[in-house]
């Protein structure tokens, strides 16, 4: 079976600066797949590359089994994507655009533009510039899945949704992805990654940090705990403990950040009097913020 | 899908157009409406005229006093030779430039390259519409005229009347096809402006003032305002190799923007 996206060693640099380089990676298909990093750190660029809007320095794309560059009309006939910074024909209705979008593609979506429209709760026949940046993010996401497609490109597609419609939207992507069809998303937002998708990438500067299951990346990724002990504690105690990385002893609370299991450490601090654990969880920003931190001296 | 994009450009141009037609339509109303007072008084233009510096005269086309008042030398100056030619090619550059380096600048352009429409069939399809709209302003043009000739007795003929259009027609798309030819390689909206207008106003002037200084006589021949000039369509009819010449020129431009944008990396 062909990766619905494989990225053999894409590279793009704007003159001498780099947007990513060295990009090797394999979505497969009927994942949910994030594409994680900070802003600036080449998630649109690689989207823009993968579809043809840009040019590679060096490297392959290949969606769908074809070649980005060769093939971009036909692959864009098999694709829904979601700009990240969406900008749209602003004098024409919702309803407008998205008949103009679906007779480019050549296809009727009327039933599945009005059941989209439903459940987002979005009035299509007001103009684009009249809607606010959450109706606007709507007609965006109704336009990507409206052709039903096999591969769905979101940048940053949860921007500017209220809770209510980003449940609806993970929803969708569950059914998507249940009907064997693919999804890779960039965001920046940790918890939401964590949350809808099954494995996902970092990346940071233009370099891959890291591709993994969210499982794993959980694992790998640190803990934060915040204890406070009736009387001060012998941080050196923490200190020794193999999982853990640092320690911090202010008054009666010490804070320590461990990676991996935090059973010897909540053992350790049972030799105290304990007044209150806070333990700040192994979310991917923690995963997020030690690869940041490891790869800093390198820069 | 091809056919998407002509219709969306000119829907999406439909108010300017009506504007364009009505203030061009006026134009040349009031151009021929003025004829008969210009006739009766032939005497004192001429005096008028040739009083005048001959730079400024043959910015209106002719540098002939009594050519200038004949119906076809008048409205020639007019439409053909200065506020007609320029109103038309200020349209023709705003959707030339519009069509590719605009849409960029609008960030819209991944909207539509991320469906399957090939890059070459956006730019044919808005070449396309700028084409049938400066066709209609041209037509609209021709309406007046037709209407007007009998009244005022200009004594054109259809023919000609109909060549002089065309021909306006193509100079404005002459100078369209340039914007869209800078838009497809730059895929910049304010260089593709600039570079536009600056040509169409640097050409303006060379065959304006080529009847003066004598070294631009030279590279007059290379302006579409001196093709048209040349031509005379008003009283000649239609000239064969101008008409070529520009179609040519324009066929040259359009070329560069397909090949311009479908190499280079979009703004989005």
């Amino acid at each position: 079976m062909t990766a619905p996206i494989f990225l053999d060693g894409l590279t793009k640099f704007y003159g001498p600066i780099r947007g990513i380089e060295d990009l090797d990676l394999e979505i497969r298909q009927g994942e949910v797949f994030g594409f994680l990093g900070p802003n600036g750190a080449g998630k649109s660029t690689t989207i823009s590359t993968i579809l043809d809007f840009i040019r590679p320095t060096r490297g392959t794309a290949t969606v769908l089994g074809l070649d980005s560059r060769r093939d971009s009309v036909a692959i864009h006939g098999k694709i829904g994507y979601l700009p990240g910074e969406l900008a749209m024909y602003e004098k024409m209705t919702g309803r407008e655009l998205l008949g103009y979008l679906s007779a480019l593609r050549g296809v009727d979506t009327s039933r599945q533009v009005a059941s989209l429209a439903e459940r987002f709760d979005l009035d299509l026949d007001r103009r684009i510039r009249g809607y606010s940046s959450g109706n606007r993010q709507k007609v965006g996401l109704v336009q990507a899945f409206m052709h039903r497609p096999e591969l769905l490109i979101l940048d940053e597609p949860t921007n500017g949704l209220d809770p209510i419609v980003q449940q609806e939207f993970y929803a969708l992507l569950r059914e998507v992805s249940a009907e064997g069809r693919t999804v890779f998303l960039s965001s920046h937002i940790l918890p939401e990654v964590e949350r809808i998708t099954d494995r996902a990438a970092i990346i940071r500067r233009g370099r891959l940090m890291v591709v993994a299951e969210i499982e794993e990346l959980k694992r790998q990724a640190q803990h934060r705990l915040e204890m406070t002990f009736v009387s001060p504690a012998d941080p050196e105690v923490f200190r020794a403990l193999e999982t853990v990385r640092s320690v911090a002893a202010v008054d009666r609370t010490i804070t320590v950040t461990v990676a991996g299991s935090v059973d010897p450490v909540v053992k350790a601090a049972a030799a105290f009097e304990v007044e209150n654990i806070v333990s700040h969880d192994g979310d991917l920003e923690s995963a997020f913020l030690s690869y940041y931190s490891e790869d800093d001296d390198a820069e | 899908m091809l056919s998407s994009v002509y219709r969306e450009a000119l829907w999406s141009r439909r108010g300017s157009l009506l504007l364009y037609v009505i203030g061009m339509g006026l134009l040349v109303g009031i151009t021929v409406g003025v004829y008969p007072t210009v006739r009766e008084g032939a005497d004192t233009f001429t005096q008028l005229l040739e009083s005048m510096p001959q730079g400024l005269m043959s910015m209106f086309g002719s540098s002939d006093a009594a050519e200038l008042l004949t119906p076809a030398g008048f409205v020639n100056s007019r439409v053909n030779a200065s506020i007609g030619a320029i109103v038309l090619t200020v349209f023709a550059i705003s959707l030339g430039t519009a069509a590719i380096a605009g849409e960029e600048d609008r960030r819209t352009m991944d909207l539509i390259l991320a469906t399957p429409t090939p890059r070459r069939a956006i730019v044919l399809s808005r070449f396309a519409a700028m084409a049938s709209m400066i066709g209609v302003v041209a037509f609209a043009i021709l309406v007046v005229m037709v209407v007007a000739n009998p009244i005022v007795d200009l004594g054109f003929s259809l023919p000609n009347m109909i060549a002089s259009n065309f021909m306006l027609a193509l100079l404005a798309l002459v100078f369209g096809s340039l914007a869209l030819a800078v838009g497809g390689l730059t895929g910049k909206r304010g260089v593709t402006l600039g570079v536009a207008s600056g040509v169409t106003v640097a050409t303006f002037f060379i065959n304006g003032l080529a009847e003066l200084v004598d070294w631009l006589q030279g590279p007059q021949e290379l302006t579409p305002f001196y093709w048209l000039q040349r031509a005379n369509p008003l009283s000649k009819g239609l000239t064969i190799e101008d008409t070529l010449i520009m179609l040519a020129v324009t066929v040259v431009f359009v070329a560069l923007a397909v090949w311009g944008f479908e190499r280079r990396d979009v703004a989005v």
